[in-house]
């Protein structure tokens, strides 16, 4: 069985915007870091204009680059909700919200172990530690 | 495995009330960051004891 993994998208009131379930390579090595990878070069803006690279405008936008980026072909990757009570077989729970301020927020949870929360710029220097 | 928090993790705060203190004396903003945090910990783990009873009752 693979490394199952959640990536759930918050919005600055706490909303939960999507639940992104990856079924394989859920671990910090593996879809932490691709999920650092997407993070780190976008900025969350509010309201934009076209011609511009790497912009999320708000944490709508985040969640639908997200699945962008990740869903490639049939399976592996799901849309499903995040339940409140976690089902047994998601090894990691990554959590990323929009702030106020227009930062983003990641934490990073293996089964009821809470292992990292802070900045994209923070959560870099968590993931190299684990490489 | 190194944890790093920019806030501190649920595990740190010996009575619920140490906790709730800790969180009233954030801003508005920091503090849905940590309360987020606690949810999700206090969550898994709720539900992690849940299911060692239920092995505990079938065994």
């Amino acid at each position: 069985m693979g490394t199952r993994s959640n990536t759930v998208v918050y919005d600055a009131d706490v909303n939960q915007i999507v639940n992104m379930y990856r079924q394989h390579d859920g671990y910090l090595t593996g879809h932490g870091l691709e999920l650092l990878k997407f993070l780190e070069p976008i900025e969350i803006v509010n309201g934009f204009t076209m011609g511009k690279n790497n912009l999320a405008n708000g944490a709508g936008c985040l969640a639908a680059q997200l699945i962008a980026h990740f869903k490639e072909d049939v399976g592996g990757i799901y849309i499903q909700p995040h339940r409140t009570e976690m089902d047994w077989s998601i090894d990691f729970i990554y959590t990323v919200t929009v702030r106020s301020d227009d930062s983003i927020h990641v934490m990073v949870h293996e089964y009821g172990d809470h292992l990292f929360d802070g900045s994209v710029s923070e959560y870099k220097k968590f993931i190299g530690g684990v490489l | 495995m190194i944890k790093l928090g920019k806030y501190p993790f649920v595990t740190n705060f010996k009575e619920p009330q140490q906790l709730e203190d800790y969180a009233n004396k954030l801003c508005p903003d920091e503090k849905k960051m940590f309360m987020l945090g606690v949810m999700m910990t206090t969550n898994l783990v709720s539900h992690m004891q849940s299911e060692d009873e239920k092995d505990d009752l079938s065994n």
